[in-house]
């Protein structure tokens, strides 16, 4: 793995970068924060051992800086410091420090913080995994785009706003949030078991079409309960399993599969059913247009109390600007995790080649 | 309020050295040599930043020699190079020259520590 130092003080980057190339890192080494900082926009680096007291741009600056933008991954930042001291600790966790090392250095704490950091950064590639699954899934419907990107947004506002009120403020703590973010996306996977023809239906469906739909709820719900029954630890597969069955209950107990009502409705699966409706009803889907901001505002306006918990609607009314910006920031941007579609019989376009051993097709409606 | 050490620090700790270098003594005299040079530059530099009364600078230098010969286990450089910082910051002007005097001696003392010891079997110079 990579690491890249910066670090004005030659002879702190020496020992620095001996001691990382022994325990098997790769390393790059910056002169300064600004150089640091174009290290970093390569990509290259997600580990970053940084000096507090740099010419140019400090490390506070360049931590500062990094957590100002969007990178394809989370980017772990050690300090390292011969600043003692609450304040300094608590002025490097501001900026977006992960971790302090103190100078002098000792190599041994230098591995095991990193190791730290690897773990951590471990996670998100958990994190990154759970959405590429639940991208795959609902790959198969070619006009969702970048639905879930969208539904995690929405969700953790909702409950953000929620846990600003003192009857949440308890329940609802960053953990829960993150987890909520983390699994949101989640919540349609059972839909890989829904058949084409009831899944990819234009036209309305029949009584019969319904039900089979409907049974996507208990498909997930039963998927992430069986993983969850071998890892009892991961609360995210719990959280998971509660939104896959749950996001389709109504608050008035009229919703499916088990006619849930009011609090019996798991938090979560009340969030997501709200995030879920309001992009589902601004998105144009196979069997019909998108409605406008003001329309899908108007509905769920509608859906208080029957379909939806009146807290979340009123929290949802105080974010409704902030949701029709959020599906502007979607707009017409590519998902990263876009599925692709075999098309077969393959037309001339996808015929394999030598050099191409898979027919890939972008989405197209059939 | 006065910023004086109150006891003489060793000089240099090259056990120390050689466990931050993984015990590998190469790289500690190659670390130790870069020292040597990093330090008699900055010190050029920080005489100048004094000399101008550019305090930001001098601080800042001042407190990389500090960092980097506390990394090297040069105890008697750090210590003198942190009292010369916080002289500089706290605008200290009374102990400035006493304090810069105490830098210089103490990388006389450092350089003829670090000269008389063999890494492959160090003791402590005090």
């Amino acid at each position: 793995m990579r690491v890249l130092i910066a670090e004005d003080d030659e002879v702190t980057a020496e020992l620095l970068t001996a001691a990382l190339q022994e325990f098997g890192y790769q390393v790059t080494v910056a002169g300064d924060g600004r150089e640091a900082f174009q290290a970093i926009r390569t990509g290259k680096y997600r580990l970053v051992i940084s000096d507090w007291e740099m010419p140019e741009m400090t490390g506070l600056e360049l931590c500062r800086r990094i957590r100002q933008r969007r990178w394809s991954g989370y980017i772990y930042v050690i300090l390292l410091t011969s600043h003692t001291g609450v304040d300094n600790i608590v002025a490097g966790l501001d900026a977006g420090a992960d971790d302090f090392l103190s100078k002098p250095f000792e190599p041994h704490e230098l591995r095991v913080r990193l190791s730290t950091g690897r773990r951590i950064l471990g996670l998100e590639s958990r994190d990154l995994t759970i959405f590429a699954l639940a991208k795959l899934a609902e790959s198969r419907d070619p006009e969702s785009g970048a639905h879930l990107e969208r539904i995690r947004e929405y969700s953790r506002l909702l409950a953000e706003e929620l846990a600003r009120t003192d009857r949440y403020r308890d329940e609802l703590d960053g953990s829960y949030i993150e987890l909520l973010y983390l699994t949101t996306p989640l919540h349609d996977i059972g839909k890989v078991g829904i058949p084409d023809q009831v899944l990819l239906k234009p036209g309305r469906y029949t009584a019969d079409e319904f039900a089979i739909m409907q049974q996507h709820t208990l498909i997930g719900a039963r998927t992430l309960e069986a993983v969850a029954a071998v890892n009892s630890e991961a609360q995210y597969l719990r959280m998971a399993r509660d939104i896959a069955l749950t996001h389709h209950e109504w608050f008035d107990g009229r919703g499916y599969p088990s006619k849930l009502s009011g609090e019996q409705i798991p938090l979560c699966g009340r969030i997501t059913a709200v995030a879920d409706v309001y992009d589902a009803l601004t998105s144009k889907r196979i069997y019909k247009p998108a409605f406008t901001h003001d329309t899908a505002v108007q509905l769920i306006r509608e859906g208080r109390g029957t379909q939806f918990d009146p807290a979340l609607v009123d929290a949802f009314l105080e974010l409704e600007d902030d949701f029709q910006l959020i599906r502007k920031r979607f707009e017409n941007v590519p998902s990263h995790f876009d599925g692709v579609r075999l098309q077969w019989p393959a037309t001339a376009a996808a015929t394999l080649t030598d050099s191409s051993h898979a027919a890939i097709l972008p989405h197209e409606p059939r | 309020m006065n910023v004086l050490p109150e006891q003489v620090p060793i000089a240099f700790e090259p056990w120390e050295l050689l466990g931050r270098c993984l015990g590998k003594p190469e790289l500690a005299a190659r670390v130790l040599q870069k020292f040597e040079r990093q330090l008699a530059d900055d010190l050029v530099k920080l005489e100048h930043a004094i000399e101008k009364r550019d305090a930001t600078t001098a601080g800042s230098l001042a407190h990389r020699i500090k960092g980097a010969a506390a990394n090297v286990a040069a105890h008697g450089v750090c210590e003198q190079a942190g009292l010369l910082e916080t002289v500089l910051q706290m605008k200290m002007d009374d102990q400035l020259a006493s304090t810069w005097q105490g830098l210089l001696a103490e990388r006389d003392r450092f350089l003829t520590a670090a000269r008389t010891t063999n890494l492959h079997s160090p003791q402590p110079v005090a």
